[in-house]
């Protein structure tokens, strides 16, 4: 026996002891995010070893040339190759690694009902901001911190209560996990969520860059579906539906830059809207457009710095 | 100074990645997590990898065993941040508090109170031993007796030859055996039994 047998050699059975395979999933959903960036990285600049010194102007053709080609084949491949659809879990992933995002969520109680419409942003660390109606609420670390009802404004008629329900849960559900979870999300969301997992629905969608997930629910029939992007592996929507009485949920994700830090932080906002009269400032104040154009009619008395503008 | 960029379109960076690391993205964690052994040393070993992973993508890409190589950087960057700040004292924190959380969430299961703190001193030294050894001395040692690789994979990682790796594996091993006598000696008790 050589002392190098795994079934022998007391210095491996230690290590082997020590160095266990007992990865906390926090810990290995932490990881997942990182990797999941670092493939948004990849694509976004190259890594100095692909800048090339060609500076003279035949290799600049040439180049151009390698260009039309690669763009080319790329071309056809997409005619003919649907590309690898991302998992569940790589969604997930890549949802938790976003910097920042904005839901639109509209709920409809049934088929005539006026939707009611929740704006939610969210951002690293578990903070949240929300507007339900005619309130702003603010949540971290699994708590509402503050909520703030817009002066002068009236509630919407039916599903307030409904919303701050799905704030609640929602905020509980991100302080538990301390990140961005998409699966919070949907849980959170109101309606009997389906309880089996996401599968990809490959007929639901003739577009090739997006990848299609079901839910599907009890005998009544409810579903979830889900909409993500194949690259970048980013859901883009959400539609909760009953079919029992044409009610759904339908959530609209985009995704930013990190806003200022003042964005979620309730002291600041409470300063910030002290001197506004329109709600609609009010609502929206501190929140940056990431593509620069003014956001709220505050922000369009100001020249915007967007170009093209 | 004029420069011009190479032709690389969005959907080649993604499907390089999904090439090169997507498929060893578990055995990425799980190298680090064994040896970190703790959520922000993970954290920021990934962080090193990565960002070692970036400057040598053209040669992890063209290399003849990609997954050895990028298994040794993640083992690589683990050893840095081992070796690094403070080590020891912030590891035997980490670890205690580690252990706490485990044994308060699983009081039932979890190993006896005694039992528990034989494992974190055993764990420390264990760690405390690996941040000594070299560079490569440390990633042929994991890769082999830890993760059960053949010395072809690890002459191929490290850019040697197969005698070179079991000359690293063969000092390794005896430095670790000396600097953990006692516990070698109790596996050995085990072995026994």
């Amino acid at each position: 026996m050589t002392p190098e047998d795994p079934s022998r050699d007391p210095l491996e059975r230690l290590l082997k002891k020590t160095m266990r395979d007992d990865l906390p999933p926090d810990v290995e959903a932490r990881l997942r995010s990182r990797l999941a960036l670092f493939r948004q990285d990849v694509s976004r600049s190259r890594p100095p070893s692909w800048r090339t010194g060609w500076t003279t102007r035949g290799l600049l053709r040439a180049s151009a040339a390698m260009a039309c080609a690669a763009l080319l084949i790329i071309a056809l491949q997409s005619l003919f190759d649907n590309g690898s659809a991302p998992t569940w879990a790589q969604v997930n992933a890549g949802f938790a690694a976003a910097p920042f995002v904005n839901a639109t969520i509209y709920i409809k109680n049934g088929v005539l009902d006026e939707p009611l419409q929740l704006e939610l942003w969210m951002s690293k660390g578990g903070r949240l901001r929300m507007r339900a109606g005619n309130q702003i609420l603010f949540g971290r670390n699994g708590e509402i911190a503050e909520s703030f009802t817009l002066p002068g404004t009236t509630p919407p008629r039916a599903g307030v209560d409904e919303a701050r329900r799905m704030v609640q849960e929602f905020v509980a559900g991100l302080g538990a996990s301390g990140a961005f979870s998409f699966e919070t999300l949907v849980k959170a969301l109101p309606g009997k969520t389906p309880q089996t997992p996401p599968l990809p629905n490959q007929d639901a969608s003739v577009a090739r860059d997006l990848a299609v997930f079901d839910m599907v629910g009890d005998s009544q029939g409810d579903w979830v579906r889900i909409w993500a992007l194949r690259e970048s592996r980013l859901p883009v929507r959400v539609l909760f539906w009953d079919p029992g009485r044409a009610g759904s949920v339908d959530v609209l994700l985009s995704y930013f830059n990190e806003q200022p830090a003042e964005f979620f932080d309730p002291a600041a906002f409470r300063k910030t809207i002290e001197g506004m009269a329109d709600p609609a400032s009010q609502a929206y104040s501190l929140l940056k457009d990431p593509g620069g154009r003014p956001w709220s009619p505050q922000d369009n008395k100001r020249p915007s710095a967007a170009p093209g503008i | 100074m004029k420069e011009s960029v190479g032709v690389r379109t969005l959907q080649d960076a993604y499907a390089e990645y999904d090439r090169l690391i997507a498929p060893i993205e578990d055995k990425m964690i799980k190298a680090i997590w064994r040896v970190t052994r703790n959520g922000e040393d993970a954290e920021e070993a990934l962080r090193i990898a990565l960002a070692t992973i970036w400057r040598r993508w053209n040669r992890i890409a063209g290399h003849a065993n990609p997954e050895a190589l990028v298994i040794r950087i993640c083992l690589n960057a683990s050893h840095d941040v081992l070796r690094g700040k403070s080590r020891r004292r912030r590891h035997e924190a980490s670890i205690h508090a580690n252990d706490r959380a485990f044994l308060e969430s699983q009081p039932a299961a979890g190993p006896a109170p005694d039992e528990a703190a034989v494992l974190r001193e055993q764990e420390s030294a264990v760690l405390h031993a690996i941040s000594r050894l070299s560079h490569n001395q440390a990633a042929a040692v994991l890769m082999r007796l830890v993760q059960g690789r053949s010395y072809g994979d690890i002459a191929q990682a490290l850019g040697c030859k197969d005698a070179t790796v079991r000359k690293h594996i063969e000092r390794g091993r005896e430095r670790l055996r000396r600097m953990l006598e006692p516990f070698v000696a109790s596996c050995r008790g085990e072995a026994v039994l």
